[in-house]
């Protein structure tokens, strides 16, 4: 469950004050899928980063599954973001001088999983990307949709509650991107886990549970699976 | 995140940036080879001078004076004195020289186990099988110095007759080499400086090995004779002079004079007796104050180095920062504190602090190893090494130049754990 209670955020101060968001209350349902639609510079990203504890509203409230994210300190939020969140961005963000392993190791290591513990997560989240036979490539070997591929083992590899996709199909063609959307609505459904995508897409807007409109910082409409149609 | 993960990580980002931090490291090299000489060649020269004090003097001796001028402390001697029976004027310097009187009361104060006197005279030449003349002189056997010897030896004291000559003569005056000339007579033409002359003859029984001391030039000149033989030859000489029966010093044996606390003891009654008074360790003292001076001044301009290199390393991790701001906005996106992201750069300058002192040190000591044979060889240095590396300093060193490269490294990984993880991620 995602709630969000007038929340606002503005960048800057007075004159130059710009308001990204303002009065945003929406009720998100948990282990659903959500898509977050608007065009660039709506604000949907800035609502990505709130939700994902990178950024804090200027005013209002964000629950997380129960967890208030106004009140947790700055160690707390990374907490938050290494054990209950999972990202996937439209530039994959891998490094391509590491091999798959130490990439989806990342996040392990930051939870400070003991390393005995790690390599089985680690192999079990290729498998389910279909890169085990990859391994021990380099990630700057691998294709576009292969980098994001690995990407998402990174993001689920800690078994998050949430995971947060910003454009994750903004980089690669429409047949690789299909099956990326793909393997991502496979593995939050597995997983049990609320997956939040952030699109400009209508295809993959339309295969979500549930889509949210921004413009302007503003909520246009939530609709959700069927009532679209 | 773990040391264990933050070092493998850290290590890792080294080994991207080979040449970068290879170079950078060579900087910081520069100063630890520096350093690392200058600490093994002030080992090497105070361990020097600790060997040629244990050659030339005997631990549990003192040096004795008339005056303490002779130790050239002060004093207004070396402006014309009032003539008086008991001075001599020596290398400018008017002296005041000891007598028997003096000798029986030095050995006459408690603490004190025996006064030696090395009769010390020039001769007016030495010859040998060939008949070549050399310069010279004699002086008593003093059986508590501790000499090496080519060929034969002396086991306490040498007796009459006998003669311990320096290796250098050999060749010189003729001999095949230093076991053959063992039971060889060699000559000592003596000039009394009020006249007569006279030619005398001893056994050789030993010979020096070439002397491991600066001291002297390049030749120890001087043969050790038995005290009697040397006595006869100082009284000879000085017959009718000033020197008659006066000595420039003696040497005062102490009893346990190892131990330091009576050394000083003795050193002090002798002193508040008028007597000038030295023992080994003060001329160590001075050696090893000019070999500290050297090495102060050496370190110094390794240190200047170690500054060019610190801002050095700064620079590199700055680089290292703004090139890798996408992975750190990363790491934070995914929950990595900004106390683990400054760890990870400040371990990383540390792995460049540990390979340019490594790197360093490794150089400082293949060169030594390569070069301590020819310079010894070039300065006569005999066995003696100049460049002495020992492990606890070249570790400490090591473990500084990383604390270096850590300081250095704190700025960069404090610009690093501050950067805001959305702006971060927006830098393609």
């Amino acid at each position: 469950m995602i709630e969000l209670d007038n929340v606002n955020k503005i960048y800057g101060k007075k004159d130059t004050a710009f308001t990204a968001l303002a009065d945003i209350n929406l009720k998100l349902p948990a282990d659903k899928s959500i898509a977050v639609i608007g065009k660039s510079g709506s604000g949907k990203s800035t609502l990505l980063h709130l939700i994902g504890g990178l950024d804090r509203p200027t005013s209002g409230s964000i629950v997380i599954n129960g967890q208030d994210l106004s009140k947790l300190s700055k160690k707390e939020m990374d907490r938050y973001r290494s054990h209950d969140l999972g990202f996937v961005f439209q530039s994959f963000f891998v490094e391509a001088n590491q091999s798959c392993y130490q990439n989806v190791a990342l996040p392990l290591e930051i939870n400070r999983l003991p390393v005995l513990k790690r390599k089985q997560l680690i192999e079990d989240a290729l498998v389910q990307v279909e890169l085990a036979d990859k391994i021990k490539n380099k990630a700057g070997t691998l294709s576009g949709g292969q980098k994001q591929r690995l990407a998402i083992a990174r993001a689920i590899v800690t078994k998050p509650k949430v995971i947060l996709a910003d454009e994750p199909t903004g980089n690669l063609d429409s047949a690789t991107g299909e099956k990326v959307i793909s393997l991502l609505f496979d593995l939050h459904y597995k997983q049990a886990a609320t997956l939040v995508i952030v699109t400009h897409d209508s295809d993959i807007a339309k295969a979500c549970d549930v889509q949210v409109y921004i413009k302007d910082g503003k909520i246009e409409k939530v609709t959700t699976k069927g009532t679209n149609k | 995140m773990n040391w264990g993960d933050i070092i493998r990580r850290s290590g890792r980002a080294i080994r991207q940036a080979k040449i970068r931090t290879l170079l950078t490291a060579a900087a910081l090299a520069v100063g630890g080879f520096t350093l690392t000489a200058t600490l093994a060649a002030a080992n090497g020269a105070r361990a020097y001078g600790n060997k040629l004090i244990d050659t030339n003097f005997d631990p549990s001796s003192l040096i004795v004076a008339k005056n303490k001028n002779v130790f050239g402390g002060g004093g207004t001697t070396n402006k014309p004195q009032p003539y008086s029976s008991s001075f001599t004027n020596v290398g400018g310097k008017t002296i005041n020289m000891l007598d028997q009187q003096d000798l029986n009361k030095l050995a006459s104060f408690p603490g004190v186990q025996s006064v030696f006197e090395p009769y010390t005279t020039s001769v007016q030449y030495i010859t040998g099988p060939n008949g070549s003349k050399y310069t010279g002189s004699v002086e008593a056997f003093n059986p508590n110095i501790s000499h090496q010897y080519a060929a034969g030896g002396v086991t306490g004291n040498i007796p009459e007759g006998k003669v311990v000559v320096p290796a250098d003569y050999l060749s010189l005056l003729g001999y095949k080499n230093a076991q053959s000339a063992i039971g060889q007579n060699i000559n000592i033409q003596v000039r009394q400086i009020l006249g007569g002359q006279a030619d005398k003859s001893y056994t050789i029984m030993a010979i020096l090995t070439p002397p491991s001391t600066l001291i002297g030039g390049n030749v120890n000149s001087t043969l050790f004779l038995n005290a009697n033989d040397a006595r006869s030859i100082y009284d000879y000489v000085n017959k009718g002079t000033i020197n008659y029966n006066r000595f420039l010093t003696a040497i005062v044996r102490v009893k346990d004079g190892t131990n330091q606390a009576k050394l000083n003891a003795v050193q002090n009654e002798i002193k508040n007796a008028g007597y000038g008074a030295e023992s080994a360790k003060n001329a160590q003292a001075v050696i090893n104050q000019i070999v500290n001076v050297l090495q102060i001044i050496i370190v110094v301009f390794g240190l200047i180095t170690l500054v060019a290199s610190f801002f050095g390393i700064v620079n590199t991790q700055y680089i290292s920062v703004l090139e890798r701001t996408r992975e750190i906005g990363l790491m934070k996106a995914l929950g990595m504190s900004s106390k683990n992201v400054s760890k990870l750069f400040i371990v990383e300058a540390a792995w460049i602090g540990g390979i340019g002192a490594v790197l360093g040190s490794i150089v400082a000591i293949i060169i030594g190893v390569l070069i301590n044979p020819w310079i010894s060889n070039k300065i006569n240095f005999s066995n003696s090494r100049l460049l002495l590396f020992r492990p606890s300093q070249v570790i400490g060193l090591i473990i500084f130049l990383i604390i270096i490269a850590v300081i250095a490294g704190l700025l960069p990984a404090r610009k690093a754990a501050k950067l805001d993880p959305i702006e971060a991620l927006r830098t393609e």
